[in-house]
Order: structure tokens, then sequence, then C-alpha cells
């Protein structure tokens, strides 16, 4: 029997369906922004992409960016993430966590000029929070109590040329410091001092050689201390690449090793393993990916400065990373356009996506239009204690997170001193190797 | 109506429905222009090395590894001769008869005098026609530690191929020891067959009429000047605290549009665009400095209007990226220079390109660790894969085992595989040459010659029309 018209048209209706839903979940349109292992916690967009002209839906190129840096405090009885607002009203959220699916903004701090990085530290029984201004300085908040709302302005410092990036570090010598960092040198602040209202210069350190072709001083900088030799080393990004610092006496910083990477201009973002044998590094333009430098030649004197890395690692070669948290061997990076990214390092030469979040699931920013450069994930912090992870994405606001299977860190349960951007502010880093000390 | 117009009615809705899905999904893939295809990464699975569309048609291993540079291929089809260039081991190059390409041999193979006692290699080769004559130069590095690092290029008559080849005579330039890295032979519009040279901080460039020619006086004889066919110097625009002095590599291509022979050089601390119509006075167009990731240009080749370039680094994960040179060349940009790119392409992330040949919408790219691989550019912003061909299967991406076998001076070490590329435009034929594993050449599907204008360009090309002016295309 000849088929019907009819059945044609049953036909052709049950091939659309079926076209529907093959068609939506091959885009990617099923609702999975994330790996199977990275569990979302909870968002608050604060403040959204209202753009400066005040709309919300003015388009991809004037959507509000807002949302700058993060941090998580550390200590299991203060569930605060402190996060860094830009845009018109720029300043600092305080966000209590408590119950972390159900973040609550308790405070806020309006700044008379953009926040850039957010610095915490403690200092005898209270917490403080440095806020780096690009065109100033920065401003010392005391935040012992954000259920208040408390952000109690204690210092101000004033540089020409601004901060934009900043480490407080506990030092084996028992004293803490803030390392700043605008472009140029980088100034050197007691933090103890600091939090009592002082803020004369304890030393600035310049690049340690001539940079061609690049106008430029540091980037970004972090301390950390080294187990074995029983130092403390500046880790830092600037013209001409990364730089590594002897900084045991902190008024005369040795020069110890320097990176000078090919297409890297100006480094961006460096972090050291805990044993300081490898960097990970960032470049901060578009296309450049993550790359890991195995600093150990030029430690031991084999070659006078390394120009090689010895891996590299990118969720998208046509995108980039900004910040990232090395928590070995993983690293969590605020990928830009990707959202969150983790990777694994235990191998250098190697290293591997373990799992992701796509914090931004908006239009693709790309090379050509640089109105949308900054477009997805600008900052991430780790809490060691139970491995919650907070995210800012520049367009999208707070995110938190929780992986599978990365329930803590502390170095020495991977078999190294437990250093990192994490201080121990109360016994400081030289009794880290061991679980015994 | 009755059931068979129904029925028909029925299967023609069907159809279109099925046409309708099937394109859509098409486009919801590819977009507009088409999203291209992945290059796998090595090792790929068995006999997956190239794309479905890029057939091999011949492929000759010519020595240790290492030991092979660039690659050049003759235009007429009527003189199916490639060269190759060689380095290190042998020093000189090889001659290709493709007269069968699917057959390719090697025709000749010339050394330099007293080999052994030369350390360096030949580097780029190209050819160019003068007088009905044909002539392949071929660019050497000699070091100091050896003879002839003085000589640039050394000049031979191809006229009699496959009969036999001479030397005519060697470029030397006593004043910068070192040879030339690049050459580049262009028909200006003065008429004269120039060759473009990297010298001592410059483009050099000269006149090979007057060099084959010979002496014109009596005094040539007594004088030996070696700068007598030495007519221009194009500098490295001077910028603050340069990368280098000098280029690495260039274009010449003429102008159209403003009746101007353009140079693109890369080198310095990027990419620079002279006029070298005067070629006593080389004018500054435009400058690309400050692009993030571009300390320093190694290849750039622009699109046959010269409103877009393509700018290579030779730097570990940097991709090949696409500039707009608009707003440089037409006032927008009062400095004259573009900081960043607009679009940028990667066979692989984890490697680099090398050298590239552009035919509009076509770029042939000769990947080091990744091969031939081609991309299409007709959306300069987002430029996709079309085809490729891994030459190279040795090591990839290991460091030790790269410097182990090559030597190499650099620390970097994936530096290997394929060096050059050169594309027939008459035919389509394609021509690698791979640092290990010799000398390919290719068809690709669909590509079956080239012609600007058959694509509302100029015929504006690597390739010369030797016999005409450029300003008649």
């Amino acid at each position: 029997m000849a088929p019907t018209y009819t059945f044609f048209i049953r036909i052709s209706v049950a091939y659309l369906l079926t076209f529907s839903l093959v068609a939506v979940s091959a885009s990617g349109q099923d609702g999975s922004r994330g790996s199977r292992n990275m569990k979302l916690v909870s968002h608050i967009p604060l403040g959204g992409m209202k753009a400066a002209n005040g709309s919300a839906t003015a388009g991809f190129e004037a959507l509000g960016r807002n949302t700058g840096d993060v941090v998580l405090d550390q200590g299991r009885n203060r569930p605060f993430v402190f996060v860094a607002r830009k845009g018109d009203v720029p300043g600092v959220v305080a966000i209590n966590i408590s119950d972390e699916s159900k973040p609550v903004q308790v405070g806020e701090w309006n700044s008379p000029s953009e926040v850039a990085d957010l610095i915490s530290f403690k200092s005898g029984s209270n917490f403080f929070l440095i806020a780096t201004h690009p065109s100033s300085g920065a401003t010392v908040l005391e935040v012992t109590d954000p259920d208040e709302g408390q952000f109690d302005i204690v210092a101000t410092i004033e540089v020409e040329g601004g901060f934009h990036h900043g480490f407080a570090y506990r030092h084996s010598n028992g004293r803490s410091y803030f390392f700043g960092t605008g472009g140029g040198n980088i100034f050197v602040y007691d933090l103890e001092r600091l939090s009592s209202g002082v803020t004369s210069v304890v030393t600035s350190i310049p690049l340690p050689e001539d940079v061609p072709a690049v106008a430029y001083g540091f980037h970004s900088v972090s301390v950390q201390y080294e187990a074995s030799t029983e130092s403390d080393r500046l880790y830092a990004a600037g013209a001409g690449g990364y730089y590594v610092l002897n900084v045991t006496d902190v008024t005369n910083p040795l020069s110890i090793a320097i990176v000078n990477s090919a297409a890297v201009q100006i480094g961006r973002s460096v972090s050291a393993t805990p044993d300081g044998t490898h960097l990970v590094t960032a470049a901060g333009y578009r296309t450049s990916p993550m790359r890991i430098f195995d600093l150990r030649p030029a430690l031991e004197g084999t070659v006078p400065r390394i120009r090689t890395a010895a891996g590299a690692w990118t969720a998208n070669w046509q995108n980039y990373s900004e910040n990232h948290q090395l928590r070995w061997p993983l690293v969590f990076t605020a990928a830009m356009d990707d959202g969150l990214q983790v990777f694994n390092m235990m191998n250098p030469f190697e290293p591997f996506t373990v799992g992701f979040y796509h914090t931004w699931d908006g239009p693709a920013a790309s090379l050509a239009n640089q109105e949308v450069n900054l477009t997805g994930a600008w900052d991430v912090d780790i809490r060691n204690s139970d491995g919650l992870i907070a995210v800012t994405d520049v367009n999208t606001g707070l995110w938190l997170f929780r992986m599978e299977g990365f329930e803590s860190w502390d170095g020495r349960g991977w078999g190294f001193p437990n250093v990192g951007s994490v201080q121990d502010w109360e016994k400081g880093p030289t009794r880290s190797a061991s679980w015994n000390q | 109506m009755n059931r068979q117009i129904l029925r028909t009615i029925g299967r023609i809705l069907f159809v279109f429905t099925v046409l309708m899905t099937t394109s859509l999904a098409s486009w919801a893939q590819s977009g507009p222009y088409g999203k291209g295809i992945e290059q796998p990464q090595h090792p790929q699975k068995p006999g997956e090395q190239g794309s479905a569309n890029m057939r091999v048609l011949a492929h000759i291993p010519l020595g240790a590894a290492g030991s092979v540079s660039d690659v050049e291929i003759e235009q007429d089809l009527d003189r199916p001769y490639a060269y190759v260039a060689r380095r290190n081991t042998e020093i000189g190059f090889d001659v290709i008869d493709l007269a069968d390409p699917n057959h390719a041999k090697v025709l000749y193979r010339w050394r330099i005098e007293n080999e052994d006692l030369h350390v360096g290699g030949a580097m780029d080769g190209r050819y160019f026609k003068y007088k009905s004559r044909y002539y392949y130069v071929q660019s050497v590095q000699l070091r100091q530690s050896g003879p002839n690092s003085d000589v640039g290029a050394i000049v031979f008559d191809v006229t009699d191929l496959p009969v036999k080849m001479s030397e005519v005579g060697r470029i030397r330039q006593s004043e910068s020891p070192g040879g030339f890295h690049n050459i580049f032979m262009y028909k200006h519009s003065s008429g004269k067959p120039l060759m473009f040279a990297t010298s001592g901080g410059f483009a050099k460039v000269f006149d090979m009429g007057l060099f084959i020619d010979g002496e014109t006086s009596e005094m040539d004889s007594q004088l030996k000047d070696e700068n007598r066919e030495l007519i221009g110097r194009v500098p490295v625009a001077e910028s603050d605290n340069m990368w280098s002095k000098g280029y690495h590599d260039f274009y010449v291509a003429y102008h159209p549009e403003t009746g101007q022979d353009r140079f693109y050089g890369g080198g310095g601390s990027g990419y620079y665009v002279y006029n070298v119509t005067n070629l006593e006075k080389p004018e500054l167009l435009a400058t690309l400095l400050g692009v993030p990731g571009v300390a320093w240009g190694h290849t750039f080749t622009p699109t046959p209007d010269g409103n877009y370039a393509i700018g290579e680094t030779e730097f570990q994960y940097q991709p090949l990226r696409i500039f707009d040179l608009k707003p440089a060349l037409n006032g927008e940009n009062p400095d004259k220079n573009i900081d960043h790119a607009i679009g940028a392409w990667h066979a692989d992330w984890k490697s680099l390109a090398h050298n590239h040949e552009v035919r509009w919408p076509f770029v042939f790219v000769s990947g080091y660790q990744t091969g031939l691989g081609v991309f299409n550019m007709v959306d300069p912003e987002h430029p996709f894969t079309v085809g490729y061909y891994d030459t190279f299967d040795g090591i990839h991406n290991d460091r030790g085992a790269a410097m182990e076998r090559l030597g190499s001076p650099y620390d970097w070490n994936v530096y290997d595989g394929a060096w050059g590329v050169d594309v027939r435009n008459a035919d389509g034929l394609i021509v690698v040459s791979d640092m290990t594993t010799g000398f390919w050449a290719f068809k690709m599907d669909g590509f079956d010659g080239w012609n600007g204008e058959d694509w509302g360009m100029p015929n504006v090309s690597s390739v010369q029309q030797w016999d005409d002016l450029p300003s008649n295309r």
C-alpha cells in the first residue's frame, strides 16, 4: 500500500523533534556548564553587568564588568569572603558564608578610587584587609567583625603610580610584610606598623636588570618560605618575565634566578611550587598559555637564566588565564572566558585539566574587539581548611564551588612544606616542612 | 484534493524538512564561513597523518635529520623544478625533478666546495628570470670559523636544466659577515629584478640585472666592488630598546591601489611596512610594535590587497597572528602603529608555525612539528583549518631527545619538522621541506591553481611575473 500524505507529515514531525533534541545536545545546551566533579555551591551576581550608562541590557561591549578580586578568609571561625567591586561605585563587599549555599552580603566599603587587589592579614588578634588602588596606593582596613559591617580605615598608603597587586607574607624573621606592586619597584611595608597607621616604607626592590623594549617594572609578586635552604624567596612577575629573589634579609634582596621567556614582554602573575623548584606563570594576553618553568638549572647555576618552559597549559589557546592559586599538584585558575579551570601539574611537562566551570556563558570575546577583552573569571581563592573554592567573574559576580576529592590542602599531605599563598600568622613558615614540627 | 496530490505535498514537505534541518545543522556547526577541521595531535591514529582532502604526491627523504632548510618551486609548468636548501651536514641544495609529480626524483645535488671546511649552511632559495634565462639564488650563512663567511648568496644559471646548471657568481658582504638568512626576489615597478637580503641591520637590495650583466667597464675588474649591485638599504625603524637591529624575513609586493612597491619586514621589535618604490628613500608606512606576545617579528606576509597581514614570531606557543593594517595605513592611527592582532591561528597550540605562503583566502603553513597546515582567512577574525599533513613524524615536543639528535644551538627544541612551503600557482602543487623527513609534494582537493583575480583580489603573491611589470598585471 502506498504511503499516505499523513504518513509523510508524521515522519516530518518526528524527524523535526529528533533533530531538535540532537541539535540541543550537540550544541551544549543541556545546562551543563561544568565538569562532573565540580559542584556549584552558590552564586551572587553582585550588581551583575549593569553598564556605566545604567542599562543592564546594553550589549556585550557595554556590559558592566563590575567584579574584581576575591579573598576567602582562611579561618574556620571566620566564614567571610571579600570581593572588590569595580564600576561606578568602587569598593569592597563583605559576604558571610556561614551557610555557603546561601551567602549573605553583610557589609560594604565605598572606596574613593578604583580597587584592584585585596590582601588579607592578621596582626595580633585583629584582621585586616588591604585594598590596592592603581591611582594612588592602598587603603588598610580593619575587618575584624565583618558581620557588623566593620571597614575601619587604619592607614592610607600613597605611592606615585599606585598599586595594582600586593602580597602579605609572614617572614621567617618573625615580622610580617606587605609587598606592593604597581608597574615600578616593589614597595615593602611592615604589616604590624601598617595596622597601627604607620605607612613608612621598609624597602623598595627594583628590577634586577634593565629590560630592553619595556618601560615597566613589576606587575605582581608572591613570597614563600623555601624550607630546604631556610630562606624567604620572592617571586615576581614584570618586565622581561619572572624573577626569584632571596629576601631573607628583606632590606638586601638578592637575585637568584631570572626567567626570560620569549613572547613574554611583561609577566602577569607567578607562583612557586611549595618546594620552590618550579614556577607557574601567566602572561596575561590572549593566546598565551600558562607556562611552567623548572627553576633548578638556574638555582643550581647550570644556566644563567631560564628561557624555556618545561610545559604549558591552556583551557583554550585563543583565551588566557588571569589569576591563579597553586595547591600542588593542582592549579586553580581564573581563566577569563573559560571560567574556573583546574589543572594538574604533577608532571610539569604535561599538565592536564581536571575540572572546570564556565562562570561566563555569554558571547565569546576575541582578539579583534579590545572592548570585550576582560570577560569572564578574573580571580580565584581557595580555603585550605576545607577546599572551598571562590571565583570572581568580572561579569557575573561571585561563585563558590567544591571539587570532588579536593576537601582540603596541606602541603605536607603531598610531601611538601605547607607553604603557599596562605600564611600562618601565628607560627610563621619555618616549621612548615614536617608534621612533627 | 485527491489523495495523489496530498501524497505529493507530503513527500515534498518531508524532503524540504530534511534538507532544511540538515542545512541548519551544518550552519550551526560551522557558522557563515565554516568552522574548519582540527588537526589531531601526534601520534595520530594509523593513516590519519593528513586530512582527507590532502593527497601526498611524493616524498623524498634527503639526508640526515636537521640537514634540510627552505624550499622553492619554479612557477612555469614547463620548468618542473623545485630547489631544497641543505645545511649542517651537507651544505648546498638539491634540485627536485617534478616532471611527474607522482614520481619526483632528485635531479642534482650541488654542494659547496671543500664542504668539510665550511660551517653553517644554505638557507633560503629563490629563482628569477632575466633576459630569457633562469637563475636560482641560494642564500647561505657560513660562520667565520670556516671559509666564505662573507658570502651571502650564490647564483646559478639553471636555464638548461635538466641537462646542466652552472654557478654564475657569489654575492659577498664582507662588511657584515655571516651571510643572508633570508632573501626575496621581486620584480620592481621600475622593471628591475631585485633581491632583498637580510644583512647587517638592513634589508639590502641588490639589482640582479647588474649582477648578471657583469662588468660594464674596464674598471670593474680592478675595483672588485662587492657593493656594485647594492642599490638600496631598507632600515628597521628605530624604537626604544629594540629586541634586534635587523630583519629576519620579508616580503615585497606591488600595491595596485597606490601604485607603490611595498616592503613587509619582520624583525626588530615587530613588523614594518615600507614604501620602496624609490629605493633610495624607503618611506615608513606602518609599524606593528607593542603587540602582546610579539617581541620580535619573523615572517610577515600581506594579503594581495595589502589590507591584512599574517605575522609569525617563531616562539613556542605563539600562533600565527592576523593584523588589520588599514588603521595604520589610512591615517586612522596617527602614530601609524598597530598594537594588536584581530585573529590568530594554530595547528597545535603546543607547537608553532614557521614559514607560510598566502594565496588568499588560503594560507599554506609549514609548521615545525605539525607539518603542512592550510587555513582559510576569508574572515580574518576567525581563521579556520581546511587541510593538513603532518610531515614530521619524529620527536614531538621532547626537548631532551631533540637536543641530543639535532644538537641545536637553541635551547628551544621544538624547532624540528616542516621548515618551508611553496605553492605553484599554475596548478596548485604544494611543496614542503621538512628538516628531518625531506621533500614532500601535495595536492589539496579543490585547489587547482591560484590567480588573485579569481578571488576578487589583485593577482599578487610571492610569485613574480618576470616578463611583465607588476603594474601591468
